[in-house]
């Protein structure tokens, strides 16, 4: 694993009970970049994401995050390493929108928290008149932003979200799209699982899953060019 | 006259059902645990209250406070050894039962052959004899004591819940498991943890418990079981704060009962507890929140 390669996956296969979803899955993140993951539903974007952070165990493969094997460690051993998690639920419904954001920091000192509490109502000023609001109270839109400030409050180096436009009328995916990109590179690898092609506005790399193996891998504009696009989301065949 | 008593009966014992019943609803909260033992618990923290009170001349006050750690490391323990078995469970929920339904056997039998099977008592001089005149009428001092000791006691729970850091991750936990993990929350450890918690604030009412219930016996662990549930649904499934409310109802219920219609002091209660689940099946503080 060279110095910029922040996130690798070798040989990974994963999935539910006995039935595997990914199959042999092979892929790199590195520092600074933007990966957006797509496929359709049931291609096993989810299934990569929850086998990253350890919600899912491995059944063969391996991977590392920040040089350092992960394959048998928890989930909040990962998060540990610098890795932030978004899942598609993303908060915690019954906590205030300030208990949301401080737990985000949740192994961050405590000195720091209030600063970084502050740099994220910043950047999200409609949560900071809220802040003693429940999460659950907040449209799906505002959740998302919620969902997108708690996982930035660790100040991670890598930010890993599940499918963060899902629920979302597109003037939010829009508004998610923004924030995202404010926030893009910095010195921190960002891995995005989508199927909304609008993603592709932050990314510097796409992979492609079909059938829980990767059918494309590279950057952007190769990505434009190539059929997999339309096969995989007008339903085109080349 | 008598309805003003039963009022203030109603609130001294609703804030005791409170006490007995916010352990079970920690534990539920967590991990979805139905903590069938939990009666147990409070029986063996009342046993623990009478050897302490007979041997050493403890007051029950002061092992409301000693019966603590060992029941915290106690709930540490167990939960260390049942977590893995229910976290790979496809029902948990039903596995807890029929798990916890065991230990409550298990805890009932070894109190029985070791202390033998009568109820035994406190006398109310172990903390006050004299009653207290409230309102233009008598109650037992006792009550009051009692009442008295559980409002602390469950201020400290909320403290520990809304004021510290394993608190809020605690009710992350409660929130969502999963979520509570990937913000880098050790999951075991804080649920055994609060576990442990759990376990203690349900020994430590034990030990005033007899004060209240007229004593403790070793099967009286299925009945405290029922009425701590019938407390936590009535205030609200995994709300702590629900629990007070939850508590205070079903003493005025108990009471207003006893006062006007005694045969049928047994069943109003629980025909409340329907009535909630029908009418409000999230429980009297339920929160909606907003599905998208």
């Amino acid at each position: 694993m060279d110095d910029a390669t922040v996130l690798r996956l070798s040989e990974v296969v994963s999935g539910y009970g006995e039935l595997p979803v990914l199959w042999g899955i092979d892929l790199s993140v590195t520092k600074d970049e933007t990966l957006v993951i797509l496929g359709a539903n049931g291609a096993g974007k989810s299934t990569m994401i929850k086998t990253i952070i350890g919600e899912l165990p491995l059944k063969s493969g391996k991977i590392e995050i920040l040089g350092e094997d992960v394959s048998g460690l928890k989930i909040h051993k990962r998060i540990d390493l610098g890795v932030a998690y978004m899942s598609e639920l993303g908060v915690f419904p019954t906590l205030s929108i300030q208990e949301n954001l401080v737990l985000g920091a949740y192994n961050t000192r405590r000195t720091l928290v209030k600063e970084r509490l502050e740099e994220i109502f910043g950047l999200f000023p409609e949560l900071k008149g809220r802040r003693k609001a429940l999460a659950g109270s907040l449209s799906g839109g505002q959740r998302k932003l919620l969902g997108v400030g708690k996982a930035l409050m660790s100040d991670p180096k890598i930010l890993i979200m599940d499918e963060p436009s899902s629920g979302l009328s597109p003037l939010y995916v829009k508004e998610v799209i923004s924030s995202l990109r404010s926030i893009t590179g910095k010195g921190r690898a960002m891995v995005i699982a989508e199927q909304n092609v609008s993603f592709l506005e932050l990314s510097d790399r796409v992979c492609v899953i079909e059938g829980g193996k990767v059918s494309f891998e590279g950057s952007t504009s190769e990505f434009e060019n190539t059929e997999v696009l339309h096969r995989a989301f007008f339903g085109i065949q080349g | 006259m008598l309805f003003e008593y039963a009022i203030v009966a109603g609130v001294l014992f609703g804030l005791f059902y409170s006490f007995l019943s916010i352990g079970l609803n920690l534990v539920f909260g967590v991990q979805r645990i139905v903590n069938l033992a939990h009666g147990d618990v409070i029986m063996i923290g009342g046993f623990a209250s009478w050897e302490l009170y007979y041997t050493y001349h403890l007051s029950p006050l002061i092992s409301v406070l000693v019966v603590i750690p060992p029941a915290v490391l106690a709930g540490y323990v167990i939960y260390r050894l049942v977590a893995g078995p229910l976290s790979r469970a496809k029902d948990p929920e039903m596995l807890s039962l029929i798990l916890f339904f065991g230990i409550s056997q298990i805890l009932e039998a070894i109190v029985t052959i070791v202390l033998g099977n009568n109820q035994r008592s406190l006398p109310s001089g172990a903390v006050i004899s004299r009653p207290v005149q409230f309102l233009g009428q008598n109650y037992p001092g006792v009550w009051w004591i009692v009442a008295a000791t559980s409002v602390p006691m469950i201020g400290l729970i909320l403290l520990y819940l809304y004021k510290t850091k394993l608190g809020t991750a605690t009710r992350a936990i409660m929130s969502d498991a999963v979520e509570a993990a990937a913000v880098g929350i050790d999951v075991r450890k804080v649920s055994a943890i609060t576990f442990g918690v759990g376990l203690g604030i349900t020994a430590s009412v034990g030990a005033v418990a007899p004060f209240m219930l007229g004593g403790v016996d070793p099967s009286e662990g299925v009945n405290l079981t029922i009425l701590a549930f019938a407390v936590i649904v009535i205030g609200s499934l995994g709300n702590i704060a629900g629990t007070v409310v939850g508590g205070v109802i079903f003493g005025l219920a108990l009471e207003l009962t006893q006062l006007y219609i005694p045969s049928w002091s047994s069943l109003i209660p629980y025909a409340l507890l329907l009535l909630v689940l029908i009418v409000k099946p999230s429980g009297v503080l339920g929160r909606r929140l907003r599905s998208a």
